[in-house]
């Protein structure tokens, strides 16, 4: 196997240290400070807005506000976001986001438009066999920069229930849908079972590697320095590449109870999921968790007297029937109650420099669209934890100012769009990659037309955020 | 212009800041010098996909490969097929495999500035050897015996190693050294040792697709620094095949390099002939000019349904807020492809098949259509005689993919309305926004891509200042750009910069002839100076189309760039031997004729000396 000791005795260290970029070379080194982490958490179908927004008395609609949560009690957040109240102090709360850039990007579904540009900021590809990003999505744009090289880059998990699957959210840097494991149990094998541990044929796998990489060092000498610097850093990638092979395969960490191989309920699959990446952070076998949640049953949030599919039977009807609206609005409740234990689950594991792995991580809820009405006018994320880039424990908000047209349902305005909308989302990501580290002013797009042909700059990150 | 096409098209678009030498007419094509100490190769995605189907002797047609062998799944990482959200999309091929793009060197890929490495392609590269590694136990090339898989185990074993021998030779263009094929061996017997055959089969081809041998075309350097030595008979043969056909030598052209058939300039130059010849060259020269013009790009365009969808037989807006647009994507996967096709038979048909020249492809008015575009082309476009293209193509409508036969057929166009490449609706639509067309990134395409002219970076905020890209305003398209460069920090540069777009006026944002904008009659006329002092006056895009075929410095600029995608070097004008090829050119107009002359020239048998020894003659 090609380990990094060899490496140092063939003199190879220096040629490399000269060639890989200095972001790789960081990686290798053991952080001076705490080790940040992120998780994606998307579920379906947006949020229904009236029920998650909060209002309270005296704010005025026309200007921004801000609205400390940590002295309210629990009966002050909205239906929806009332689960996360014991965690309101890692809360941000964001009320005056659009996925503006879905609604003007031409043709395709509006739900794959809509993860598209959720996640990676940027147009969606439908001139191909499945719908392609352009970019890639954040999470892969901060693994690429906080994952170890010895270890999983990132893990994509997908709860599928018996209807819709996850949707399809993590990009790679080459555009191409990364594929997620459905299942706890796939998760855990994946992040602790045989095939990270050592297996005959993957540890035959690694054996290409390290003939390539041999094959490399015997031909280093025949190059002058300046062919040798490229070669060097191809192949201190590859060397790299089988070291985290082999790191895997020899990890020592003390792995949780093997879940089940399915889940009766959709919320024990989830609590399922929040114990293996609890177990993968804390043995930092990776830092960046995506986390895609399907379709939940509608027996899941007492809805299934109305319905029993989400999507057909509830989401697309919120407009038209008041029953319909309040039951979406217990599906977001329901799932912001999986959220907080989630995020309860990471507090209870201790961080290797102290406090919890949650004091260290970043949680970002969002949707592949604002409503169930497949609308893109109000989109809600909230964000838990990453305390040590944001002020957190707040609600804010923004008017829609933004010269872009929103569709809107007749129900709620005649004509069917609005003339405004709120800051385009892709402001959000920036905010979240300059927490993660990553010295970015764009994620996705720069800027985009609206359909009156104003010029929209959706770089930057959101106004008020920093801690 | 969509934006998601933005990063690459606008930034081009909004570097209309002339430098002030280009702007005085001075900057010569290229602007580096050639790098001292150039890196090796890397095969590009294209150049690899096709090396491997050569490899395992499968088309170059995914369909048409055989499913991916069982054996597959034991030693490749687990890639699970999408499931889809509403309904499984159509499985991948198993052949291209998707590697990123690289970040390219003005708009080229294969150019060793634009190949930067990253680990995310690394763990690619990994991947794509294991997923292809399986296949050669189902190559009709790969045994050197017949019915591998029923002989005794030690002849299975005896006709392995020698297949996999005869496999690396390939895979790594030449004879291997007697070290290379020892440790060839040595690998070879620790596999078979550790496993079963055919896994070991199928490792060490993994192992040898990830070599440096096969990955990068290596050409050590050697000779005292600062003169050309020349390549050994291997180097120049995977040179020759990579330029000409993306991909490796085939047998006549190892069986050429052996014998010495490439020591001479005739020979290079004949070999150039029968390779040109062969219909692997067809798709190479074509992605040469998609990444000349910048058309690879066309799938993502995304002209509003407001602006044109009542040109397809829809409604501007949808009937109902509510519904989902399936319609407009259902009508411009079709036409995307359908760009991309045309522009793809003009280059092939013109080259090939066709008059063969610079002229030709700068100007004639015939090309193909389909269905799709017929629309975009009006009743002036004829259908010619001549075989129709049917190609499968891919699209994604209401979340599900779809697959679909698009027909193409050749027609020929106005004489008045259309003149070579820079009037294909790829070009076009690419070079505008949603609702209007780009006159800066037209006339930076141009002035960029075809002058060898380079751009500044914009002042910032420059963008901010173009005109609202909407359908109704008391202008034309060309006052309302004008106005917006009219101050004296932009008009240094776009007084340079607009004409060359405004020429294209008379064609909207999905590149249809238009006579008049916003009620006014179009005037596409102007005039520009190219850096070196040409000056052109032009009546419209056709008629500068033409004058742009003729140009000095276009033609110079197209032989520049065709060298230097040649050689995978970011090429100074001033480059020996160089002019001796542009002159050439000039004078005989045949695309041909410079391929052959670029294989047979000292600059593309040569590469730089650097004191160095070694390599495999």
């Amino acid at each position: 196997m090609i380990s990094r000791r060899r490496v140092l005795r063939m003199g190879g260290l220096t040629a490399l240290g000269a060639a890989v970029p200095d972001a790789a070379l960081r990686a290798f080194t053991p952080e001076a400070g705490p080790v940040r982490r992120l998780v994606v958490i998307s579920h379906c179908h947006g949020w229904p807005y009236e029920g998650w927004r909060m209002r309270p008395a005296g704010r005025s609609a026309d200007e921004p506000w801000t609205l400390d949560l940590a002295p309210l009690a629990a009966g002050y957040l909205s239906r929806a976001l009332a689960p996360l109240h014991p965690h309101r102090r890692r809360v941000l709360a964001l009320d005056g986001l659009s996925l503006a850039t879905a609604e003007l990007d031409a043709g395709g579904n509006r739900h794959d438009r809509g993860w598209i540009h959720a996640w990676t900021g940027d147009n969606a590809d439908f001139a191909a066999r499945d719908t392609r990003s352009v970019s890639p999505s954040l999470d892969q744009v901060v693994a690429a920069h906080v994952a170890r090289p010895d270890r999983l880059p990132s893990l994509e998990l997908s709860l599928d229930a018996a209807l819709e699957a996850g949707r399809p959210i993590s990009y790679s840097l080459g555009g191409m849908r990364l594929p997620a494991e459905r299942s706890p149990l796939g998760a855990w094998n994946r992040v602790f079972g045989p095939a990270s541990s050592g297996d005959a044929v993957g540890r035959r796998r690694r054996t290409t590697l390290d003939f390539a990489y041999r094959e490399y060092r015997e031909l280093a000498p025949r190059f002058t320095a300046g062919e040798r610097a490229r070669l060097e850093t191809h192949f201190g990638l590859v060397e790299r590449l089988g070291h985290r092979l082999e790191s895997l395969a020899t990890l020592a960490c003390e792995a949780p109870a093997q879940p089940a191989a399915e889940f009766e309920r959709y919320d024990l699959g989830f609590d399922a999921f929040t114990d293996v990446v609890a177990a993968a952070f804390g043995c930092d076998i990776t830092r960046v968790v995506t986390l895609s949640l399907g379709e939940m049953p509608t027996a899941e949030f007492g809805a299934d007297h109305i319905s029993d599919k989400v999507h057909k039977g509830i989401a697309h009807y919120i407009h038209e029937d008041p029953a319909k609206y309040a039951a979406m609005t217990d599906y977001v409740r329901h799932h912001a109650a999986q959220v907080a234990r989630f995020v309860s689950t990471l507090e209870a594991v201790p961080d290797a420099g102290g406090g919890s792995i949650m004091d260290n991580t970043l949680v970002v809820w969002c949707s592949e669209l604002g409503d169930g009405w497949h609308g893109y006018c109000h989109y809600c994320p909230v964000l838990v934890g990453g305390e040590w880039a944001f002020a957190t424990g707040r609600y804010l908000y923004w008017p829609h100012e933004t010269p872009a047209e929103m569709r809107v349902p007749s129900q709620v305005l005649t004509g069917g769009a609005t003339r405004f909308s709120g800051i385009p989302h892709q402001r959000m990501l920036v905010s979240v990659a300059r927490a993660m580290g990553l010295d970015l002013d764009h994620v996705g797009l720069k800027h985009a037309r609206g359909q009156r042909g104003d010029f929209i700059d959706v770089s930057g990150p959101l106004p008020g955020l920093a801690a | 212009m969509r934006h998601g096409i933005a990063p690459a098209l606008l930034t081009a678009a909004l570097s209309g800041i002339l430098a002030p030498a280009a702007a005085s007419g001075q900057t010569a094509p290229g602007r580096t010098a050639l790098p001292p100490d150039a890196a090796p190769l890397a095969l590009t995605p294209a150049e690899y996909n096709n090396t491997v189907a050569d490899l395992f002797g499968f088309p170059r047609d995914g369909d048409r490969w055989p499913a991916r062998p069982a054996l597959a799944d034991r030693i490749s990482p687990r890639r699970e097929p999408s499931r889809g959200v509403f309904t499984a999309p159509p499985p991948p091929p198993v052949w291209p495999w998707r590697f990123p793009a690289e970040t390219g060197s003005e708009g080229f890929e294969g150019i060793a500035e634009g190949q930067a490495p990253s680990s995310y392609q690394v763990e690619e590269l990994h991947l794509a050897a294991m997923h292809f590694a399986s296949f050669a136990l189902v190559s009709p090339t790969f045994f050197a015996c017949d019915g591998w898989g029923g002989l005794p185990a030690a002849e299975q074993a005896a006709c392995a190693w020698a297949s996999l021998g005869r496999f690396a030779r390939r895979a790594y263009r030449r004879p291997l050294d007697p070290g290379e094929r020892r440790r060839l061996e040595a690998f070879w017997r620790a596999n078979a040792a550790a496993g079963p055959l055919d896994e070991a089969v199928a490792l060490t081809v993994a192992g040898i697709l990830q070599t440096p041998t096969f990955h990068f075309r290596i050409e050590p350097r050697r000779g005292p620094a600062g003169a050309r030595a020349p390549l050994s008979r291997w180097e120049l043969a995977s040179r020759l095949s990579y330029f000409l056909w993306d991909s490796m030598p085939d047998e006549a052209l190892f069986a050429a390099a052996e014998a010495g058939g490439l020591d001479t300039r005739a020979g290079i130059e004949a070999q150039a002939r029968r390779m040109l010849d062969d219909p692997k060259a067809r798709p190479a020269v074509v992605r040469f000019h998609h990444q000349w013009l910048g058309t690879g790009d066309v799938l993502l365009v995304a002209p509003a349904r407001r602006a044109f969808g009542p040109l397809f037989g829809l409604d501007a807006r949808l009937a109902t807020a509510r519904d989902d647009d399936v319609e407009w994507p259902a009508v411009m996967g079709p036409v995307r492809h359908s760009m991309k096709l045309e522009t793809e038979l003009f280059v092939e048909g013109t080259v090939f098949d066709g008059a063969g020249t610079f002229t030709a492809l700068m100007t004639d008015h015939r090309g193909y259509m389909s269905d799709a575009t017929a629309p975009i082309y009006g009743d002036g476009a004829e259908r010619l005689e001549g075989p129709a293209v049917t190609r499968t193509i891919d699209l994604v409508v209401a979340s599900i993919g779809r697959r679909k036969p698009l027909t193409l057929y050749p027609a020929s166009f106005p004489p008045g309305e259309r003149a070579g490449v820079l009037t294909l609706p790829s070009v076009l639509a690419l070079g505008a926004y949603a609702v209007q067309p780009g006159p800066i990134p037209r006339g930076v395409r141009v002035l960029e891509r075809l002058a060898c002219m380079h751009l500044g970076t914009p002042v910032q905020g420059a963008e901010t200042a173009l005109p609202p890209d909407t359908l109704t305003a008391e202008s034309t398209n060309r006052e309302r750009t004008a106005a917006a460069t009219r101050p004296g920090t932009c008009n240094t540069c776009h007084r340079t910069i607009n004409p060359p777009g405004f020429a294209f006026e008379h064609y909207d944002a999905i590149g249809r002839w238009r006579s008049h904008d916003n009620g006014q009659a179009v005037d596409a006329s102007g005039s520009l100076t190219l850096a070196g002092g040409e000056r052109i006056a032009f009546a419209d895009g056709v008629d500068f189309a033409r004058q742009l075929a003729a140009s000095r410095r276009v033609r110079d600029c197209y032989v520049l760039r065709w060298t230097g995608y040649a050689l995978g070097e970011r090429l100074d004008a001033a480059a020996p031997g160089l002019d001796a090829l542009q002159a050439g050119f000039r004078a005989d107009d045949s695309i041909e004729t410079l391929l052959v002359s670029i294989a047979g020239s000292d600059l593309f048998r040569r590469r730089p000396g650097a004191g160095a020894t070694g390599g495999h003659e």
